[in-house]
C-alpha cells in the first residue's frame, strides 16, 4: 500500500514541477506586461488543465488566487479587491478587477481546509 | 487640504515593518518590481470609456474613478454571476486568452525564458543527458514537459515562409504554437506539417507538429505512440 503511494507520488512529479513553473510564469507575466493580462490567464488556465488531468488537488493558498471565471491572478490592490465583511459570520470577500466575479472565505472558528486537517497528510 | 497632505503616495504605500523586512532577507525573498503606475494606467486604459480616457491621459494620477463604478464591458454581464464557471466556447467568444499582435516587445519575454530553463534544469539536468540511452529517457520527459517559455525554430515546413522562424513560445494550442521573435513580431504556427527543433543542453530534439496536436495541458497525461516520421 505504502509502496504504490510512493510510486504515485514519483509519476506525478513532473506535473508538480509543471503547475510549480505555470504559476510562476504567470506571476512573470503580469509583472512584465500589466497592460495584457491574456498570457497571464492562458498560463493559468493551463495550470488548471493539467491538474485537472492528473487530478492533483491544488493547495489553498494556490487556488485561492485565482478568479475562477475568467483565469487571472488575483493579487490584492492590482488585480483584484478584498474586504472583510461581518453578516452572522465574518468573512472576506475578493473580488476578482478584470470581471467583477466575487469569491467568500468565511473564517469562522470551526472553518478548516482539508490542508489542516491531520488526515491529510498521512500517508493512505 | 490638510488631508490631502497627510494623504500622500509615500504614506498611502509605506514599506512593511523593519522586523518583516529583515526576516524576508534572512530567507531570500526579493520584492516584486511591479510599478503602481504602470499597473493603474494599464488598468483604466482596458476598462474606461475611450473618450473619458482621451481627454485627459496625461494626468490620470489627478482623477477620482471609483473602481466599483467603471463602466463594465458587457461582454461579461454581471447578469450571468450565478454561473460561475465560463464554458470554453463562451471563452473563445471573449476573447480572453486572444493575444493582441501589437505592442508585444521580446525583451520582456527574456525573464520568462530565464525562468523556463530553470525548470527545464530541473525536470531533465544537464548531467542525466550524457549517455545516449539516457537521451532517449530525455525524449519521454522533452515530451510532456511544458513547452511555452521555451525557445522552438521551425526547421522545415511545408509552406517555406515559416522555415527558420524562430522565437519564445508565448501560447501553445492545439493546433498552433504562437512565437514572439527577436524582431518584436507575434508569429502563429500551426503544428500540422512543420518539424520544430528545440535546443537543450547541447542536444537538439525535433518535434513532429503532426503527431504533436494536443492541448498543451493534456499533452503530459497522453499517451504517445512511435509513428512513422512523415515526409514533407
Ligand atoms: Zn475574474
Amino acid at each position: 500500500m505504502g509502496k504504490s503511494a510512493k510510486q504515485k507520488g514519483l509519476g506525478n512529479k513532473e506535473a508538480y514541477q509543471r503547475i510549480n513553473y505555470l504559476y510562476q510564469a504567470a506571476h512573470l507575466c503580469l509583472q512584465q506586461s500589466p497592460s495584457n493580462p491574456e498570457m497571464c490567464r492562458f498560463y493559468i488556465n493551463t495550470m488548471r488543465s493539467v491538474a485537472e488531468k492528473h487530478v492533483i488537488r491544488m493547495h489553498p493558498e494556490i487556488k485561492r488566487s485565482i478568479c475562477k471565471k475568467c483565469c487571472m491572478l488575483l493579487l490584492p490592490g492590482i488585480t483584484s479587491i478584498s474586504r472583510n465583511k461581518k453578516k452572522g459570520e465574518r468573512y472576506t470577500v475578493v473580488s476578482c478587477l478584470e470581471c467583477g466575479s466575487v469569491k467568500r472565505f468565511p473564517w469562522g472558528k470551526n472553518y478548516q481546509l482539508w490542508v489542516e486537517k491531520p488526515a491529510a497528510w498521512q500517508p493512505s | 487640504m490638510a488631508d490631502d497632505k497627510s494623504c500622500t503616495e509615500e504614506t498611502l504605500y509605506s514599506g512593511l515593518s523593519p522586523s518583516i523586512v529583515s526576516h524576508g532577507s534572512k530567507l531570500g525573498l526579493q520584492a516584486r518590481s511591479m510599478r503602481q503606475t504602470d499597473v493603474v494606467k494599464s488598468y483604466l486604459k482596458r476598462h474606461l470609456p475611450a473618450n473619458r480616457l482621451m481627454a485627459n491621459e496625461d494626468n490620470i494620477s489627478r482623477r477620482q474613478v471609483h473602481l466599483s463604478r467603471t463602466v463594465k464591458k458587457k461582454k461579461f454581464d454581471l447578469t450571468s454571476q450565478k454561473k460561475k464557471k465560463l464554458t470554453n466556447r463562451e471563452r473563445k467568444g471573449m476573447k480572453v486568452f486572444k493575444i493582441p499582435k501589437e505592442n508585444q516587445s521580446y525583451s520582456q519575454q527574456l525573464p520568462l525564458h530565464q525562468a523556463w530553463k530553470q525548470y527545464m534544469e530541473e525536470v531533465i539536468p544537464s548531467s542525466s543527458v550524457s549517455s545516449p540511452g539516457a537521451v532517449q529517457a530525455a525524449c519521454q520527459k522533452v515530451v510532456k514537459a511544458e513547452l511555452q517559455g521555451g525557445m522552438l525554430t521551425v526547421q522545415r515546413s511545408k509552406c517555406p515562409s515559416y522555415v527558420g522562424v524562430c522565437g519564445i513560445v508565448m501560447q501553445e494550442t492545439r493546433h498552433t504554437f504562437t512565437f514572439i521573435t527577436s524582431s518584436d513580431k507575434v508569429k502563429c504556427v500551426p503544428k500540422e506539417n512543420s518539424i520544430f527543433a528545440l535546443e537543450l543542453h547541447g542536444h537538439i530534439f525535433t518535434i513532429h507538429g503532426s503527431h504533436f496536436k494536443v492541448k498543451a495541458g493534456e499533452r503530459s497525461s497522453k499517451k504517445f505512440k512511435s509513428k512513422p516520421t512523415t515526409d514533407l
